[in-house]
């Protein structure tokens, strides 16, 4: 996985979520271990396309369970819309 | 007149303003005479008619509430959100031995969660993402919900739209809960935030707020004869009410109690008052019945006091009618000459004031009052506060679209 990317969404979760930047680690559960409700997960939807450019249908989120699945995830997607 | 209701009692007071974000300060601030209009800073006014505001400056949300929840928090909620924190710890109340259930929200707001509408309709016509909690965040139920979750209150969550009559009409419908028994403890105000290009323009294309941008301190002269429109203004005000008995039961400090008020709609316009001063005349003579006291034992009129050229004539023609001769021997005043015009918030933030003139026994002034002409020609406690022994108060919210209320204060000595 890239670094930068890595690095990028942590800062997200930790700047805009009040998510503990030491708290995230690869194997992380978004909802599980962060604690993240389903209008978290919308809202970092809408700021992960906010600063990144990346959409991700909330039916894409199905597969997405760790911090790790998402950056994979995003990785996968390559292209930024 | 309802017979066999309880008595209910101001303990708690919580105020953000142009002119203090605490009580203390807020009316410290209120009977020097300190003007909080200023011109507006939080956008672009160049191509405005009007450029000035009562805008609060040095308002950091984070100095009341948690970072992770502002972020659901329209500017309209953060200040309801800190002047319910601050009414509370006001009244010392130990909400952790009340029964949850038995405390009740009600909270008024005229344009509700404005700035997210604004900020996010631009980024609609821009083709940007729009927030996906815009709705939530800009609902005018946003703050008086918010309230509720962080305090946890179970009561009945009710928000009130009556224009400038909102703030004062959530403390009469929460008043009334208490009355009636079907709650112990209420947070009741009004909450506003309103400062934003689109609403400013809108009052401005109305033609109702004041162009005095070169004198922003002297823009907002109520009563005076060079009056020439209202200033917006924003902030929030919140009280605690509670059953009188319940109230000296915990040794509670008492500002005032309610003893009556008078709801009426005019039924006549959208936005002009009828002009002859009947409706609100009818609007106060209603609380003074209800309240069961004779006009000559009102000592001081918190009044709507807009600083435009109709609402204050009609006002000062109400206040005749229904008090005659008396009406010269009454204390006149509107703070709306220091703060601006907060619309919702308005009529919480002056039954404060009123709260704070029965408690202290000194009336604030109107500022900016010069000169009268002949349909003002009251006692408007002119630019000096002034010392006077206070029993008996009220205070007049009256709102577009026709909707007026007036409340009664009374000084409680201790149960008395």
């Amino acid at each position: 996985m890239a670094q930068d990317l890595i690095n990028e969404i942590k800062l997200i979760l930790s700047e805009e979520m009040e998510i503990p930047y030491d708290q995230i680690q690869d194997e992380t559960e978004l909802i599980n271990d962060l604690g993240l409700d389903s209008v978290n997960v919308i809202e970092l939807l809408y700021v992960l396309k906010k600063r990144t450019g990346y959409t991700i249908d909330r039916s894409e989120l199905v597969n997405i369970m760790s911090f790790q699945d998402l950056v994979k995830f995003i990785e996968k997607k390559g292209v930024k819309k | 007149m309802l017979q066999n209701r309880k008595r209910v009692v101001i303990t708690g007071l919580g105020v953000i303003s142009s002119i203090g974000l605490t009580k203390e300060i807020f009316w410290s601030n209120l009977i020097k005479g300190k003007s909080g209009i200023q011109r507006i800073k939080r956008f672009d006014t160049s191509n405005m008619k009007t450029q000035i505001a009562g805008e609060i400056a040095n308002f950091n949300p984070m100095d009341f509430i948690d970072k992770k929840q502002i972020r659901r928090m329209d500017r309209f909620t953060q200040f309801a959100v800190a002047a319910s924190l601050s009414a509370i710890e006001d009244s010392k109340l130990m909400l952790n031995g009340v029964h949850l259930d038995s405390v009740g929200v009600f909270l008024g707001t005229a344009v509700g969660g404005a700035e997210t509408i604004n900020h996010q309709f631009k980024n609609h016509i821009a083709q940007e993402i729009v927030h996906p909690l815009t709705v939530p965040i800009s609902s005018h139920n946003a703050a008086a919900s918010q309230i509720s979750i962080i305090g946890g209150f179970k009561g009945p969550n009710i928000t009130c739209s009556t224009a400038c009559a909102s703030g004062l009409h959530s403390i009469v419908l929460a008043y009334d809960q208490i009355a009636t028994g079907r709650i112990e403890i209420a947070l009741a105000g009004g909450s506003e935030a309103p400062i934003t290009d689109h609403i400013v323009n809108g009052f401005s294309s109305l033609d109702v707020l004041s162009t005095r941008n070169n004198e922003p301190e002297l823009s907002s002269r109520p009563f005076d004869k060079y009056r020439d429109g209202f200033v917006i203004g924003e902030g929030s005000g919140i009280v605690i009410l509670e059953e009188l008995d319940r109230a000296l039961k915990r040794k509670a400090h008492i500002y005032a109690e309610i003893i009556g008020y008078g709801m009426t709609n005019e039924a006549y316009n959208i936005v002009m008052p009828e002009d002859k001063g009947h409706e609100a005349a009818r609007t106060m003579s209603k609380a003074i019945i209800d309240a069961s006291i004779q006009v000559h034992e009102v000592d001081y009129i918190n009044a709507h006091g807009t600083s435009t050229i109709i609402n204050d004539a009609v006002e000062t023609k109400a206040i005749k009618k229904i008090f005659g001769n008396h009406a010269y021997n009454i204390g006149i005043s509107s703070i709306k000459s220091m703060i601006g015009h907060t619309l919702g918030a308005a009529g919480a933030i002056e039954l404060i004031a009123t709260a704070l003139t029965i408690d202290q026994n000194i009336m604030p002034p109107t500022i900016n009052f010069a000169e009268g002409d002949s349909e003002c020609d009251l006692d408007y406690i002119p630019n000096y506060c002034r010392h006077k022994l206070i029993n008996i108060a009220m205070s007049n919210s009256f709102g577009f679209g026709g909707n007026n209320v007036s409340i009664v204060l009374k000084k409680n000595n201790r149960g008395k």
